[in-house]
C-alpha cells in the first residue's frame, strides 16, 4: 500500500503536521506528571479528557482547514452526478482525520498511562472514561470538518480553534452543569474519587452523537452544494434525523439535573495512627504516605505546644473528597490534600489558620492592632523561627505565650494589650 | 452511446422566464449550444447536469448504458493549488465512482488526453490559465463519462490553447455525447457535428453546422468580408428571429 493512501488526496502535511501538534501537546500536557510518585488511576484516566484543552482545538482547526481545501463549492469535482459526493466522501475524510488525530492523541497519552500502570496503584484504567476522551477528539474533528464544509472559508480555521479553546472556560464556569457536554471537566479527581459510569457513558454517547450529526450535516451540505444548494426534503430529513438525537440526548437532560462530576468511594479503607492526641488517617491507596502526613503536620502541632480544641483528626482528603478544605469539619476533622506529585498541602488544609483561631474572627479578620502577632505566630508555626513580635522569644516562651492566650486566639478576641511586647 | 433528451423543460428566475417548453434531443457526437448572453445556456446546462431542477418538464439520459455517467466542466471552477495534477484528477474520478485503485491510471489517461500527462506530478498552481482549463476537462472525463457537458470551455484562452482544447474535445466526441456551450463560432465550426441555438427561451435551431452555415446564410448580408460563413449564417438566423427573441 502506498503511504500516500494514508493521506490522499491532500498533501501529507495537512494531516501529519496537526497530528504531530496533537501528539506534542498531549505529551507536554502530561509530561510533568511522568515523575509524580503517587499517580492514581482516576487522575490518569481524567487526563484522557483534560488534555482536550489544546489538542481538541488543534484537531478541530486542522479538520476545518482540510474541509475548506477539498469541499469548497466552486471546486471542479463538486458536481451533482458525483456518486461519492456525500456520505462516502465524509467517511473517507473523517476516517483519515479521525484516525490520525485520535491516534496521535492516544499515543501522546500512553506514556502517562504506562507509567501509572508501572507505579501499580490499586484498581485499573477506566476504559469508559478513556473512551469519552478519545470520542471527544473525534467529535472536535467532526465539528471542525462540518464548519469548514459549510463555510468553505479558511477564515473559519482560527475561529474554530478559538471557539474550541473557549470550551475550557465553559468547563470551569459551568462546573457540574457543563460536565456532560464539555470534554474537559472543571477539576481533576483525587484519590478516592471516580467519574461516575453514567456520566462517562453519557459523555461518550453525546460526543458520538455530535460527531455523527456533524458528519451528516457536512454530507448533506456537500450534496446541496453540488446541486446548486437545492435542499431536497429527503436530505433535510436526514440532517434533522441526525440532529434530533443530539438534541434529545444532549439538551433535554440538561433541564433535569446536573450530575456529580466525580463520586467518592462511600466506604474507603483507611490506615490510621494517633500522635499527640491527633488521629491521622489516609486512604488505603495512600497507606505508604501515612508517615509523610504525620511528618507534615506534627511539627506544627509540636510548635503549637498544646492540644488544639478545634480538631482531633487530620485525614487524607481522599477519605473525605467532597468536604471543603481550609478548616475543620463539623466533627473536628482537618482535611489534608496528599498530592500525586508527592507534596502535602498543609496550607490548603487551613492548619495554621485554625490554630490561630481565624475561623472565629469576623469577615474583616482579627483586630488590626494584632496583625503583627498573627504574622509572627504564623511564621513561627510554619517554620519554627521567631520573628516580628516574637523575635526576642525562644520556642519555650512562645509556646508559653500561646498556652496563656489560647482562649483569646480561639475566640478571636486578642487585643493590643495581649501583645508580647507590652 | 447515450442520447440526452429534454422534454418540455421550463425554468424561470423569479418572474423572468428563461426556458420555455424546451424539447431537444442531443445525440452522440459533439453538439454545440449557441445563444446570446443571457439566453439561458448556462441555465440549460445546469438543468442537464442536475444542478437545477426545471419548473416543468424533465431531462432523461438514455441509451445502451444503464446508468449513464455524466461529466461536467463548469465555466468557472477552482482546484486547490497545492494538489498534484494526478491527485486532483484521481480524486475527481474517485468521487465519480471509479474504484480507488483504478483512479491513478484513469487520471493519467485523462491527463494524457488533455496533453498534461507529462506534468501529472506537478502542482496545480504551476499551470497557466489554458492548462487549468484542460485540467478541468480532464476532471470531467477521468471517469470515462457517457455524457460530457462543457460550459464555455475555451473562454479566456489564447489561440494556441484554444486549438489544443479543441483537439481534445474533437477526440472525445467520437465515442461520447458531448455538449458544449460557447460564444466562439470557430469552436462550433471545427468541433461540432450538430448545433442548437437557444433564443427566446427555446431551441430555435437544431441542425448540423452546415445547415446553419449554408441554408440560412445570405451572401449579400453586410459583413465586409470580415465574417466566416458560419458567423454570417448564425447572425442571419438570429436576425430572422427578430423581436421573437
Amino acid at each position: 500500500m502506498s503511504p500516500r493512501r494514508l493521506f490522499w488526496p491532500l498533501h501529507p502535511l495537512y494531516v501529519l503536521a496537526p497530528a504531530a501538534a496533537v501528539l506534542l501537546v498531549a505529551l507536554v500536557g502530561t509530561g510533568q506528571m511522568w515523575s509524580w510518585p503517587y499517580l492514581h488511576w482516576s487522575l490518569t484516566d481524567a487526563q484522557w479528557h483534560q488534555q482536550f484543552r489544546l489538542a481538541g482545538p488543534m484537531a478541530a482547526a486542522a479538520a476545518t482547514l482540510w474541509a475548506t481545501r477539498l469541499n469548497r463549492s466552486s471546486h471542479v469535482w463538486v458536481q451533482p452526478y458525483a456518486r461519492r459526493l456525500g456520505g462516502a466522501v465524509i467517511a473517507r475524510h473523517l476516517g483519515i482525520l479521525t484516525a490520525w488525530y485520535v491516534g496521535a492523541y492516544a499515543v501522546g497519552m500512553l506514556p502517562l498511562t504506562v507509567l501509572t500502570a508501572l507505579a501499580g496503584p490499586p484498581g485499573g484504567p477506566d476504559l469508559q472514561v478513556i473512551a469519552s476522551g478519545l470520542v471527544a477528539i473525534a467529535a472536535a474533528t467532526a465539528v471542525g470538518y462540518a464548519v469548514g464544509t459549510v463555510t468553505g472559508s479558511t477564515v473559519a480555521v482560527p475561529l474554530v480553534a478559538v471557539g474550541a479553546y473557549l470550551l475550557d472556560a465553559v468547563a470551569v464556569y459551568g462546573a457540574n452543569a457543563a460536565a456532560p457536554y464539555v470534554p474537559q471537566l472543571s477539576y481533576e479527581p483525587l484519590l478516592g474519587e471516580s467519574e461516575p459510569l453514567t456520566l462517562a457513558l453519557f459523555r461518550t454517547v453525546f460526543f458520538l452523537t455530535v460527531a455523527t450529526a456533524c458528519a451528516g450535516t457536512a454530507a448533506a451540505f456537500l450534496r446541496w452544494n453540488a446541486r446548486g444548494r437545492r435542499a431536497p426534503a429527503r436530505h433535510a430529513a436526514i440532517v434533522a434525523g441526525c440532529l434530533m438525537p443530539a438534541v434529545i440526548v444532549g439538551v433535554i437532560p440538561a433541564f433535569a439535573a446536573a450530575p456529580a462530576t466525580y463520586v467518592a468511594d462511600p466506604a474507603p479503607q483507611r490506615s490510621c495512627l494517633t500522635q499527640r492526641g491527633i488521629e491521622y488517617c489516609v486512604h488505603s491507596g495512600h497507606a505508604a504516605r501515612l508517615d509523610q502526613l504525620v511528618a507534615a503536620f506534627d511539627p506544627v502541632l509540636d510548635r503549637y505546644g498544646t492540644k488544639p480544641a478545634a480538631f482531633t483528626k487530620i485525614w487524607d482528603q481522599g477519605l473525605l473528597p467532597s468536604h471543603p478544605m481550609g478548616g475543620p469539619t463539623t466533627n473536628g476533622t482537618l482535611i489534608a490534600p496528599l498530592k500525586a506529585d508527592g507534596s502535602v498541602d498543609t496550607l490548603s488544609s487551613g492548619l495554621t489558620a485554625t490554630l490561630l483561631g481565624f475561623h472565629s474572627c469576623p469577615a474583616t479578620g482579627p483586630h488590626e492592632d494584632t496583625f503583627a502577632v498573627y504574622r509572627g505566630l504564623e511564621t513561627y508555626l510554619r517554620t519554627g523561627r521567631s520573628t516580628g513580635a516574637f523575635a526576642n522569644m525562644n520556642e519555650r516562651r512562645v509556646k508559653q505565650w500561646i498556652h496563656n492566650h489560647r482562649a483569646q486566639l480561639e475566640g478571636c478576641t486578642l487585643t493590643d494589650k495581649d501583645l508580647p511586647s507590652t | 452511446m447515450v442520447e440526452v433528451r429534454l422534454d418540455s423543460v421550463s425554468f424561470r428566475y423569479g418572474r423572468k422566464q428563461v426556458l420555455r417548453d424546451v424539447t431537444w434531443c442531443i445525440v452522440p457526437g459533439v453538439t454545440g449550444l449557441l445563444g446570446e448572453n443571457g439566453a439561458g445556456k448556462s441555465t440549460l446546462m445546469s438543468i442537464l447536469v442536475g444542478m437545477r431542477r426545471p419548473r416543468s418538464g424533465h431531462v432523461s439520459l438514455g441509451g445502451s448504458s444503464e446508468t449513464p455517467r455524466v461529466g461536467f466542466v463548469p465555466q468557472r471552477f477552482t482546484t486547490p493549488g497545492e494538489m498534484r495534477l494526478v491527485d486532483t484528477i484521481s480524486y475527481a474520478a474517485w468521487l465519480n465512482g471509479v474504484d480507488r485503485r483504478a483512479t491513478a491510471p484513469a487520471a493519467q489517461r485523462a491527463l494524457e488526453a488533455v496533453d498534461l500527462g507529462d506534468r501529472s506530478h506537478e502542482r496545480v498552481r504551476t499551470l497557466s490559465g489554458g492548462q487549468r482549463q484542460r485540467l478541468g476537462v480532464a476532471a470531467g472525463l477521468a471517469h470515462d463519462p457517457d455524457v460530457l457537458v462543457l460550459d464555455e470551455p475555451t473562454v479566456g484562452l489564447d489561440p494556441s490553447q484554444r486549438l489544443r482544447v479543441r483537439e481534445v474535445l474533437a477526440a472525445l466526441g467520437g465515442k461520447r455525447t458531448v455538449l458544449l456551450s460557447t460564444h466562439v463560432l470557430d469552436d462550433v465550426q471545427f468541433l461540432c457535428h450538430r448545433v442548437g441555438v437557444l433564443a427566446g427561451g427555446t431551441i430555435a435551431f437544431d441542425g448540423t453546422v452546415d445547415e446553419l452555415t449554408s441554408a440560412l446564410a445570405r451572401p449579400e448580408h453586410p459583413g465586409g468580408g470580415l465574417e466566416s460563413a458560419l458567423e454570417r449564417g448564425y447572425r442571419t438566423f438570429m436576425d430572422t428571429l427578430g423581436d421573437d427573441r
